[in-house]
């Protein structure tokens, strides 16, 4: 069990806690923070924790795949600027759980940015978990002696 | 609106002083005339000399009320003696200055002027060009706010709408217990395995490989539906 998951579960601050991995696959020599994250229910994927990233970006792929791009979605005549390049993309509303090992997972209704490409290319990035279309909403904490992501409904 | 605020941007941007510097040495060049006595919402009309336009000339009525309140972004020129001015109404200008701010990437003076303008008296096409240039300067808070505003200011217009839907504050939905099936055992697999399929798409499940292929699509026959599905960690190994 997590050093602190009865202490800042019982006492309000998260309803769940997961250990996070130190890279995101394939990128063993970038330290950073990832978290499994269910999208739409349909499948569990990494993501990075990025709070300097407005909105969550997810992979086309796995969009189309989870069914999200027949969501209602926002297209912005500007294109974005996604980790130092600028991308035409699509702003849409997804379900995105956080995946417990200890206590309660929590599904957030977030914001996400799904990059537009062109024929046959591939998105060379992560996923990732943004500030103001997802971790706003939300109190989290990390423990970099346990790698553990402490989370919870504000 | 503060009308103070947007009559003292247009003064400083109308400044005489600045203007000698970018003047042409020919007649016909750019030249300021301000009209006294005007404040935006009362007279609708700052006059900004600009240089000699192909389109022709003509002037747009002072003071025209409503007709001015409600017109569109556009320039209008009238020619006097071999001069050429523009009219630029007061509900228009700050859409140009919220563009040009944009365009200087200018984030503060974007910021202030996008909360100054009173959105109700511009088009919903402005608002959701607000929003776009927000948008693409990183300036997310500032977009949900203007998106949730033209919500609720533009009801039937279907653009302004989705940008509202879209871009609302993260909602939580639910707090459930766990459901996907070795999940740790599965993110363990990823830590020991996942370089050996650099380039792949790869599904695991409770700990067991399933398959790795070259695109997601091929991978969807071994994941499954439902709560195999749910308990699959699927990942393009980079």
């Amino acid at each position: 069990m997590a050093r602190f998951a009865h202490l800042l579960i019982s006492g309000g601050f998260a309803r769940g806690a997961t250990r996070y991995r130190d890279h995101y696959p394939g990128q063993e020599r970038l330290a950073r923070v990832v978290l499994p994250v269910t999208l739409e229910g349909r499948m569990i994927v990494h993501a990075i924790v990025d709070t300097g990233a407005p909105w969550c970006v997810i992979d086309p792929a796995i969009a189309r795949q989870v069914g999200a791009v027949a969501h209602a979605d926002y297209e912005p005549d500007e294109k974005l600027m996604i980790r130092g390049m600028l991308y035409k993309g699509r702003l849409l509303r997804m379900g995105i759980s956080l995946e417990a090992e200890q206590g309660h997972s929590l599904n957030i209704g977030a914001t996400v940015f799904v990059p537009m490409l062109r024929p046959g290319d591939t998105w060379p990035h992560p996923n990732f978990i943004g500030l103001d279309g997802f971790l706003s909403r939300i109190r989290f904490a990390i423990d970099p002696a346990e790698n553990t992501f402490y989370f919870g409904p504000i | 609106m503060n009308t103070l605020a947007i009559a003292y941007a247009l003064e400083q941007l109308l400044d005489a002083e600045i203007y000698p510097d970018i003047m042409p040495e020919d007649s016909t060049g750019p030249r300021i005339t301000l009209l006294p006595d005007v404040w935006p919402g009362t007279s609708s009309r700052v006059v900004v000399v600009w240089p000699r336009s192909e389109e022709g000339t003509r002037t747009l009525a002072g003071a025209g009320g409503a007709d001015a309140a409600t017109s569109t972004t556009r320039r209008d020129y009238i020619s006097v003696e071999n001069d050429h001015q523009t009219s630029i109404t007061a509900t228009s200008t700050p859409i140009i200055l919220l563009e040009e701010s944009a365009r200087a990437a200018d984030r503060r003076a974007f910021a202030a002027l996008a909360e100054a303008i009173d959105w109700s008296a511009h088009q919903p096409d402005e608002l959701t060009t607000a929003i776009d240039l927000a948008l693409s300067l990183e300036m997310a808070s500032l977009a949900i706010e203007l998106a949730q505003l033209g919500g609720r200011l533009f009801p039937n217009h279907e653009r302004v709408q989705r940008a509202a839907r879209v871009l609302a504050p993260p909602v939580v939905r639910a707090v459930r217990p766990p459901r996907a099936r070795g999940l740790s055992a599965s993110m363990a697999w990823f830590d020991e395995h996942a370089s050996q399929y650099r380039g792949l798409w790869v599904a695991v499940r409770e700990g067991q490989l399933l398959g790795a292929a070259v695109s997601l699509e091929e991978l969807m026959p071994v994941i499954g539906e439902g709560e195999d599905a749910a308990s699959t960690v699927v990942t393009r190994v980079l």
